[in-house]
């Protein structure tokens, strides 16, 4: 099956996926949502339309990253019945590993100088 | 209006893309003109470049995913009738060489006994040590007058000289040889090469020899290619689920890594 292959498979993630990812990690939310929060976050340098968007979580939902989940009471009670996703837990693996390897990226520039630190300390 | 463009832009998109996803990207579509109300030429640029690369991409990967898996299946299917025909063919070219083979020494020794007879030898033939085709491989002489009687032989079956159905004899003399395969009773089975022999006393020299041995082969032949058959489309079969497998896996595995189009925020 294909949600069965290995985490560390899916590594490196787009920077879309990764930043949808991220913004499902502290709870389910609806695709608008996801939207306007990678957009936040990314300080509008990823704007994802809604065509983009429902087509990553479309494959996504097929590699059993995210999936579907009940949508909220309050928003039950609303004409305008939304889908809502949720991290599964190879997606929160996913982005967790996602996340180490910028970081461990971050800091191997970081120590070849690459945002002027060390080039500092050396002056 | 606005709306009554993007719902029919979005009927651009696969079928099951659009029955799956149609009332959300609709949604999304609200929510994202109700957000940028004060900017309807950005809000416009947005969505249209949105609905440009997504409708190419989506139907490129709905074109792409059928197209592989039609090609896989129909290379499989054709790759299924080149393997059953190769099997039939190696059957057949291994049946044919048996068959040929089956018929010597009875050339060489229908043509010795012609030219002998020819030039006036000797009809007759040791009647002690007959050959049963029934039970021996060893191979035997009749000699027929010119009318397809036996005067002579070496080989008898239920103590009687086999004789082959009298249209052997008109193609023999037509075309100075024949050779058939021929069942004088059922399980008996006997590969025969038949010559006219002129001179004083014409007539016709059959040289048999029983086939029981070939046949034995051939079913053997028949066996290994069954097996073979069977074990060969078991493997296409298993190879083509695997294509198949990995097909869809290293799709999704793109879509997701992205190792085929890394730029920008496409993911």
């Amino acid at each position: 099956m294909p949600g069965m292959a290995r985490t560390s498979d899916r590594i490196p993630l787009t920077p879309a996926v990764f930043h949808i990812l991220l913004a499902l990690a502290d709870g389910e939310k609806h695709g608008y949502a996801v939207m306007k929060e990678v957009e936040a976050h990314t300080q509008g340098r990823i704007r994802l339309g809604p065509g983009t968007l429902y087509g990553s979580f479309d494959r996504l939902l097929a590699v059993r990253l995210i999936e579907e989940c009940p949508s909220p009471p309050n928003d039950q009670a609303s004409s305008h019945h939304r889908r809502y996703y949720r991290l599964t837990a190879p997606g929160r693996l996913a982005l967790r590993e996602e996340t180490q390897r910028l970081r461990s990226a971050v800091a191997h520039a970081r120590r070849k100088g690459v945002f002027g630190e060390a080039k500092a300390e050396r002056a | 209006m606005t709306e009554r463009f993007y719902r029919a832009a979005i009927r651009l998109y696969p079928p099951e893309f659009h029955a799956r996803n149609g009332q959300e990207l609709l949604l999304a579509f609200r929510d994202l003109r109700a957000d940028m109300a004060g900017h309807r030429f950005r809000f416009w640029i947005r969505v249209l470049k949105d609905l440009a690369i997504s409708l190419t991409k989506e139907n490129f990967r709905m074109f792409n995913d059928r197209g592989i898996r039609r090609v896989i299946v129909l290379q499989s299917a054709l790759m299924t009738v080149v393997v059953t025909l190769v099997a039939l063919m190696g059957y057949v070219i291994a049946q044919q060489a048996l068959r040929q083979g089956a018929n010597y020494p009875q050339v060489q020794m229908a043509q010795d006994a012609t030219f002998r007879l020819a030039a006036g030898g000797d009809f007759h033939m040791a009647g002690d040590d007959l050959v049963d085709p029934s039970r021996s491989l060893a191979p035997f002489l009749i000699v027929f007058d010119a009318s397809g009687h036996p005067i002579s032989s070496s080989a008898a079956l239920n103590g009687k000289t086999p004789v082959p159905p009298p249209g052997v004899f008109s193609y023999a003399r037509d075309h100075r040889e024949d050779r058939v395969s021929w069942q004088p009773r059922p399980g008996v089975r006997i590969a025969a090469v038949i010559m006219p022999f002129g001179g004083q006393h014409p007539g016709f020299v059959l040289a048999g020899r029983s086939l029981s041995e070939v046949e034995a082969s051939e079913q053997k032949i028949w066996y290994l290619t069954i097996v073979g058959w069977i074990t060969l489309l078991f493997a296409l079969g298993i190879g083509t689920a695997g294509v198949l497998w990995s097909a869809r896996e290293s799709k999704q595995q793109l879509a997701i890594t992205g190792c085929s189009f890394r730029a920008g925020n496409k993911p």
